[in-house]
């Protein structure tokens, strides 16, 4: 007994070790629960914190963030949602689908969640198509712009057939978006190839089935194959097949050209949301919101390897991109 | 009635340290005998044991208990009308488990296993009486672990556990080998009685050639898969220790020990 | 420092009623490991099967009540499957319960549906929603009250099974296989009904634990294993002067415990990545402060 007394002080010691602020009266706590490490995701945590600086709330003065990484793995996801929703914070900022389910679903409209970057929000059962959301959460969706990307990529390759996704089984997000390319595809006079895994682990055997049987890769936003995209280029690079990004920092790592959704421009909308919550609108009388502009942007570097190069006609609307660091 | 019939075994067979242990071994155990069983190492006498009770199966031959072929019966199934008890006193009953709970297990050995109650208030009375007689004073320990008990106690313990419910044989593996002399005389004069009353088939394998004397009405010895001794009644009466150790020590001579 | 303690007291709740669903989960792993002396591994697939077998029934509008028996019986299955391996084919025990566990994996996924996060919709029927008790109860007990009730029933038909005659068998089968050989019994089938009790106990904790968070995912049997057996050691180490207390109380008791230190660092604010870091050194503590049970006996020579 003295043995487990002794135990315990020694872990409640080493814990003392780490910082525990004190709040201060007007301080409010808002906990960041990002799904996945991806310049995205990444991208929309800064313009989020960018947008909530907009309407008045900074942090270190009267905003305290805490920032909680899952890694892509959902057990560790669900143990950062217990832990924001039991520790008394004032609101949830979750980023990516899986990790707004979780978050929607732990904090049981206790604590008002703000989602983003989740691709299909009524189909994740994070809103209702046709009338409020009852489950205190609302934010932003990245809904992929299928028609525009197929679109460019018939312009770079006027004579492909076959368009390859590859995506996460278990993914909510990814299935809708796949079906939305199934839908369109025709339209552009494409054909859908699908690859499907359950790990990042399986991403470098799946790839060489579905190199061989397309013209091209085209990638959603699906969390775990964005995260690992170096994955993909490593074979798609050697294979010379271009991939088609779903956003810029994709674009900057290799990605031959993307529709590209401003995840900065994303996150600061869901800021902004953020504010409107905080100051006392409910989360269930907001719908939730949607980029309605997109940018293209390509790669030079990236096309010239592939023998690519873009039409005349659709220069102006392209913004070059680099190999950026 | 036991008996073997041609039995063959042969240890890692195919392999260079092949050993063929028995071969074409008979043995005739008439009811109600009390059979001693000596010999050197490796003579057989452990492998007799557990070729009787099913641990090991025979290459070839056969075996009948009563008239009836188990050569092929699994050893649970015949442990149910025969009794063992080890060298190694834990092995006899759960260290874990209290002398009551112990008792209660081979109480229930010959009845349905099922959900009724496992230890039966009515008869924790007839246990205590059982244990008494042992002079051990287990029957004031109902509740200490059998773990807690010395080897003596638990060798006693497990004997009273074989014969609590009907029994055909009982087989003595060496049972007082790891015993201090005076513990091994009471284990003896217990194991006597307990196959008096009972009218029990024994075999008792020992190194202890006076108990092998004193005890029992048929001396076997064993030499390397074979019975070189073999008297019974009258002639093992007549039988003297000086005798039977000097058969010993020249066969454990040729040995080499 | 006030702040944590706090926190710690804000969560205390939460604590009880995690730590009440998860001693199912204990007690399932006390049978196996504690009674039947198995170090049974299939608990890490068994218990997110439970999980996916529930989830998956009540999202098609099954009773909680009928979802739960069904996760029992798939916990069932898979602990006789672990348990035939291990008898009839002879694999020893720590493997068989590995390859179950790793098949179940897979199979748990199909169960789901291919996905790897399922959640249960708020006005969906669960064992603590939308049902006749929980309108009777006071709002924010009816985790804690249906937990509690669950827990003790549980625990109660254990404690009977254990001093029936089949449980002093199963006892005798963990204790010392000799004996069960020499009673005539079979002690193949002991350890094979043995495994399905316990795997069928910790399925029923995944069930339960999904219709209490409304979320299936499929890592959540990873370290279930661990987090059990540190339960059980717990409850079983530090409690063992009081004699009279039953395991299975001892182990329900390791469980809040464990949870409550769990509760503590995070208070204290630690990171949920570090969590397993604790679990472990806790762990470490608690086995090398005591040498955990008397040495079995192994066969004769």
């Amino acid at each position: 007994m003295k043995k487990m007394t002794s135990l315990l002080l020694a872990i409640c010691l080493f814990s003392l070790m780490t910082p525990c602020g004190t709040a201060l009266a007007d301080t409010v706590r808002i906990g960041i629960a990002q799904y996945a490490d991806h310049p995205s995701l990444d991208n929309c945590r800064e313009g989020f914190l960018e947008g909530l600086a907009m309407g008045g709330y900074i942090q270190g003065q009267n905003l305290e963030v805490d920032y909680q990484n899952a890694q892509g793995d959902i057990g560790l996801a669900a143990i950062i949602a217990n832990t924001f929703v039991s520790s008394g914070i004032n609101l949830v900022c979750a980023i990516a689908t899986p990790m707004a389910v979780i978050a929607v679903t732990t904090a049981d409209g206790r604590i008002p969640v703000i989602y983003t970057a989740v691709s299909a929000p009524v189909a994740s059962e994070l809103a209702y198509a046709d009338r409020p959301f009852d489950g205190n959460a609302t934010g932003t969706s990245d809904q992929l712009p299928v028609h525009d990307q197929l679109a460019l990529i018939r312009a770079l390759q006027p004579q492909a057939k076959t368009i390859g996704l590859l995506y996460t089984i278990g993914e909510i997000n990814s299935q809708v978006q796949a079906s939305l390319y199934r839908e369109a595809a025709a339209d552009y006079g494409f054909e859908i190839v699908e690859s499907t895994i359950t790990t990042a682990a399986d991403i470098p055997l799946a790839l060489p089935k579905l190199i061989s049987q397309v013209d091209c890769i085209s990638m959603l936003t699906d969390n775990t194959v964005v995260q690992h995209l170096d994955l993909v280029l490593d074979q798609t690079d050697a294979a010379g097949l271009p991939v088609y990004g779903s956003e810029i920092e994709q674009v900057k790592d290799g990605c031959v050209a993307a529709v590209g959704i401003d995840y900065l421009e994303l996150g600061r909308k869901t800021g902004l949301i953020a504010v409107r919550v905080l100051q006392g609108e409910s989360a269930d009388s907001i719908p939730f919101e949607v980029l309605s502009e997109f940018d293209l942007f390509y790669n030079q570097e990236v096309l010239t390897r592939m023998s690519l190069s873009v039409p005349e006609e659709l220069l102006p609307l392209l913004s070059e991109v680099s190999d950026a660091l | 009635m036991l008996e073997m019939r041609n039995i063959r075994k042969i240890y890692n067979p195919g392999t260079v340290r092949a050993l063929c242990l028995f071969e074409d071994f008979n043995l005739m155990v008439p009811q109600g005998q009390f059979v001693s069983i000596v010999g050197s190492n490796g003579s057989g006498k452990s492998s007799l044991m557990n070729l009787l009770c099913g641990s090991i199966l025979p290459d070839a031959g056969q075996i009948f208990m009563d008239g009836q072929d188990i050569t092929k019966m699994s050893e649970h199934k015949r442990l149910k009308r025969i009794g063992r008890i080890h060298q190694n006193p834990a092995l006899g009953s759960c260290s874990g488990m209290s002398i009551l709970e112990n008792m209660a297990l081979a109480d229930n050995k010959p009845k349905r296993m099922n959900l009724m109650p496992g230890i039966d208030k009515k008869q924790i009375e007839r246990y205590r009486d059982l244990l008494r007689p042992l002079g051990l004073g287990l029957e004031n320990m109902m509740n200490a672990r059998a773990g807690t008990l010395s080897g003596g106690q638990r060798q006693a313990l497990a004997m009273v556990m074989s014969v609590m419910t009907p029994l055909d044989f009982l087989i003595l593996d060496e049972h007082t080998a790891a015993l201090d002399p005076k513990t091994s005389d009471i284990i003896m004069e217990l194991t006597q009685r307990v196959v008096r009353e009972h009218s029990l088939t024994a075999l008792m394998v020992t190194h202890n050639l006076r108990y092998a004397i004193e005890y029992g009405n048929r001396l076997l010895m064993l030499h390397q898969g074979d019975i070189v001794l073999d008297v019974a009644d009258k002639d093992k009466a007549a039988t003297r220790l000086e005798d039977v150790l000097g058969l010993f020590t020249q066969i454990s001579v040729e040995l080499g020990n | 420092m006030a702040s944590s303690l706090y926190a710690f007291y804000l969560a205390l709740p939460s604590t009880l009623e995690q730590g009440l669903i998860y001693a199912l989960l204990a007690l399932g792993v006390m049978i196996t490991y504690l009674i039947l002396d198995f170090p049974d591994l299939t608990v890490d697939g068994s218990f997110p099967l439970g999980g996916a077998v529930s989830t998956a029934l009540i999202l098609q509008g099954v009773s909680p009540a009928l979802a739960l028996l069904a996760a029992t019986a798939s916990g069932m299955a898979a602990g006789l499957c672990t348990g035939l391996i291990h008898v009839k084919l002879k694999i020893r025990a720590l493997f068989s319960g590995i390859i179950m566990m790793t098949a179940l994996y897979s199979i748990n996924l199909r169960i789901a549906g291919g996905s790897s996060l399922l959640s249960i919709p708020r006005t969906s029927v669960t064992l603590f929603r939308n049902n006749a008790l929980v309108r009777l109860l006071p709002q924010d007990t009816q985790i804690l009250i249906i937990s509690l009730i669950l827990v003790v029933m549980v625990k109660i038909i254990i404690d009977l099974m254990l001093q029936t005659r089949f449980g002093l068998l199963l006892r005798a089968t963990g204790d010392n296989e000799q004996v069960v050989t020499a009673l005539a019994r079979n002690k193949g089938n002991m350890k094979i009904a043995g495994l399905i009790i316990a795997n069928g106990l910790v399925a029923l904790c995944g069930g339960v634990l999904t219709q209490q968070q409304r979320l299936f995912e499929i890592s959540m049997g990873t370290g279930a294993m661990v987090l059990a057996l540190a339960s059980v050691i717990i409850g079983v180490n530090s409690l063992k002067r009081f004699e009279w207390l039953r395991p299975t109380t001892k182990t329900i008791i390791g469980t809040l415990v464990y949870k409550a230190c769990y509760s503590l660092a995070i208070s204290l604010g630690l990171r949920p990545g570090d969590m397993k870091l604790v679990t472990a050194l806790l762990f470490l503590g608690i086995l090398s402060a005591w040498i955990f049970k008397p040495r079995r006996v192994t066969h004769d020579a």
